[in-house]
């Protein structure tokens, strides 16, 4: 029997033939929704929580370009497909129009409008996939999770979005593996579909076990497991704030100043808390020894602990204080010996002014914290000059981070 | 007397039991004498609130203040390039200690303070020759002999036979050797009066100090600074 579907493309080609300018149509509307899915992407802050705002007018304005009746082609794909009438997926023009225009743009070597179609696609499954797995999706628990839990090597660790990810990974690899197939085949455009769905699927979540206790299906893998995770254990990354005094009438030269420091210290901050397993040469903790008379041991467990999110507001609010006590405001000023003189001359050898006590009380919490989490030592069993050399190694910690991160 | 409303026994119950809860409350929340005792003694020695941190600014004041106890103390001895070497090492050992262990560096002296920098030589001689005056006073002059020889005997054994084995006199040997003990508590005094020689005391016993800082570090300082000091006091010992 002769594929429906393949009918439906020859009456297509037959349209294309008497109007030739539903290519450039085609062209037009794909580019228009891409470009509206771009500037959805930019404006929103909320990564992998991210849902996009559908073209569904734009998408079904496909049939009257192409000039193909929507029933027709619905019932076209069905006959080939064999679902039932129930199957909402599948029945959905929105679909089967991409499917379509996916398949004359391989016909016609046309790489942009099967990209165009296939991310298009591709918008609609991940909108499914996301509200099936994270109906109510928490953007700060999400961003510790693709920030903190996710392997280095889990895509949402390698795309800054969603729509990053569908373009950048989804839609060369599906095309890679199945577009050569539905070249020689129009009814692999199942394939196609099937697997998208599949492989968006996957990555929220894979590998279900039966819990014994509870009889229900948990999945084992994906984002859904880590978001459900750090979602137990209060894990989640804020927006880090701007410290200022509210009584301050800030001029635009200060307001750019906090500017430039806030952007030194929230990129540091993550820097620091992102890099979950640090190293540090062997010069820089003997440095650290010398100068703060702890042993190398504690120092080397202390500035390890101190690579941890649950401290990112704390450190964020440290790295403001130095910067502002030291006057830096540049990321060039960090990289010079002077910096380092001027930490040692207006932090370490100065306690009597708000800043430094400020900056001292933060290092004590943060000590305290690792010395009770981490080490399970009493912090407070050291005295106030001891406590101050605790103190001082975290402060190095944090400079040569700073440092660390200039340089890049 | 006119009956209670039962509105009225009730608010009067409630009152009671909250009483009587907050009496056992009370009651738990006592400690004993000995709990009190040894949170006591735990601030004593940890001594948390107690001591500044180090201050290059005072340690300044310090070597100025210390180097005049040893004018009095040298004044017999040429000067020298030697002499001042063993002092140049002598002082860098004791700031390192108070680096080490971050204290406030202190001056010893009964009522003495920085401000006697501001006074005249005259003055800072005269209040200085009274410290050491009243020091060697109250540990030696105003010691019978017998109390002189249960106080100083044993510490002095030592260098006391060393001396009798290089063919010194007995009486010059025992009377060198406690001059040398005198003198050589009197300089750790100077470079750590008591209560910083007492935390540092502290600091190199305690367990929980050795399990954050270089413990072994301080003590190698601290056994350097007394080999320093004992060489010291003999030299001053034979001049004075």
């Amino acid at each position: 029997m002769a594929s429906q579907v393949l009918m439906v493309y020859n009456t297509l080609q037959k349209n294309i033939q008497a109007d030739p300018s539903i290519i450039t149509q085609i062209h037009k509307e794909l580019s228009k929704i891409v470009s509206d899915a771009y500037t959805q992407s930019m404006k929103s802050d909320e990564g992998y929580c991210f849902k996009f705002t559908l073209p569904i007018t734009s998408v079904l304005n496909l049939f009257n370009i192409l000039k193909l009746d929507q029933k027709l082609v619905g019932k076209s794909f069905q006959i080939d497909w064999k679902f039932p009438n129930h199957a909402i997926m599948y029945n959905d023009p929105y679909y089967q129009v991409l499917l379509l225009v996916l398949y004359l743009g391989l016909q016609r070597k046309d790489n942009q409008m099967v990209n165009n179609s296939l991310l298009v696609l591709l918008q609609k499954l991940w909108n499914g996939r996301k509200y099936a797995y994270f109906k109510w999706c928490d953007k700060r628990i999400m961003n510790y999770v693709v920030n903190h839990m996710v392997s280095q090597k889990h895509n949402v660790a390698k795309y800054d979005t969603p729509l990053a990810l569908l373009k950048d990974y989804f839609v060369p690899t599906l095309l890679k593996k199945y577009a050569p197939e539905i070249d020689k085949d129009i009814f692999r455009l199942r394939q196609l579909f099937m697997q998208s769905w599949a492989r968006l699927d996957q990555m929220f979540s894979f590998n279900p076990v039966i819990d014994a206790r509870t009889g229900e299906k948990k999945a084992q893998g994906g984002l859904l497991p880590l978001y459900m995770k750090a979602k137990a254990e209060g894990l989640y990354q804020s927006t880090p704030k701007v410290l200022k005094n509210d009584d301050d009438e800030s001029s635009i030269d200060q307001f750019s100043t906090v500017h430039n420091r806030d952007e030194i210290a929230t990129s540091t901050t993550d820097y620091i808390t992102m890099n979950v397993k640090p190293s540090y040469p062997s010069s820089f903790i003997d440095d650290v020894r010398k100068n703060t008379k702890v042993s190398a041991k504690i120092i080397e467990q202390l500035v390890t602990h101190v690579h941890n999110h649950k401290q990112y507001d704390i450190i964020h609010d440290l790295i403001t204080l130095i910067l502002s006590r030291t006057n830096v405001d540049d990321k060039n000023d960090l990289t010079s010996s002077i910096f380092v003189n001027s930490v040692k001359r207006t932090i370490i050898s100065s306690k009597n002014t708000d800043d430094v006590r400020k900056l001292q009380k933060l290092l004590s919490i943060l000590a305290d914290k690792i010395f009770t989490e981490k080490l399970e030592l009493d912090y407070n069993k050291y005295g106030k000059a001891q406590q101050m050399q605790i103190c001082n190694v975290i402060l190095y910690c944090l400079i040569y981070n700073l440092q660390q991160f200039a340089r890049k | 007397m006119k009956y209670q409303t039962t509105e009225e026994q009730y608010r009067i119950m409630e009152e009671s039991q909250n009483a009587l809860r907050k009496i056992n409350e009370n009651k738990t929340k006592k400690r004993n004498s000995l709990e009190i005792i040894q949170e006591g003694l735990q601030k004593v020695t940890t001594g948390s609130e107690f001591f500044e941190c180090y201050d290059s600014l005072f340690w300044e004041g310090k070597v100025k203040i210390d180097m005049l106890y040893f004018d009095q103390l040298l004044h017999n001895l040429e000067e020298s390039e030697e002499i001042y070497k063993v002092l140049g090492n002598y002082f860098k050992n004791i700031r390192n200690i108070y680096e080490f262990v971050n204290l406030k560096p202190e001056i010893y002296g009964k009522s003495l303070d920085f401000t006697i920098l501001e006074q005249s030589s005259d003055i800072q001689h005269q209040k200085l020759s009274n410290i050491i005056y009243e020091y060697f006073d109250r540990n030696f002059y105003s010691l019978t002999a017998d109390q002189r020889c249960e106080r100083y005997l044993e510490k002095t054994r030592s260098l006391s036979k060393q001396l009798i084995s290089e063919g010194v006199s007995p009486d010059e040997s025992i009377s060198f050797s406690m001059k040398t003990y005198l003198v050589e508590s009197l300089l750790q005094k100077i470079a750590f009066p008591f209560a910083i020689w007492s935390r540092i005391g502290y600091l190199l016993e305690s367990d929980d100090y050795r399990k954050v800082f270089d413990q072994e570090n301080l003590v190698e300082l601290v056994d350097s600074f007394k080999n320093k000091t004992h060489s010291l006091a003999k030299i001053i010992a034979a001049t004075v």
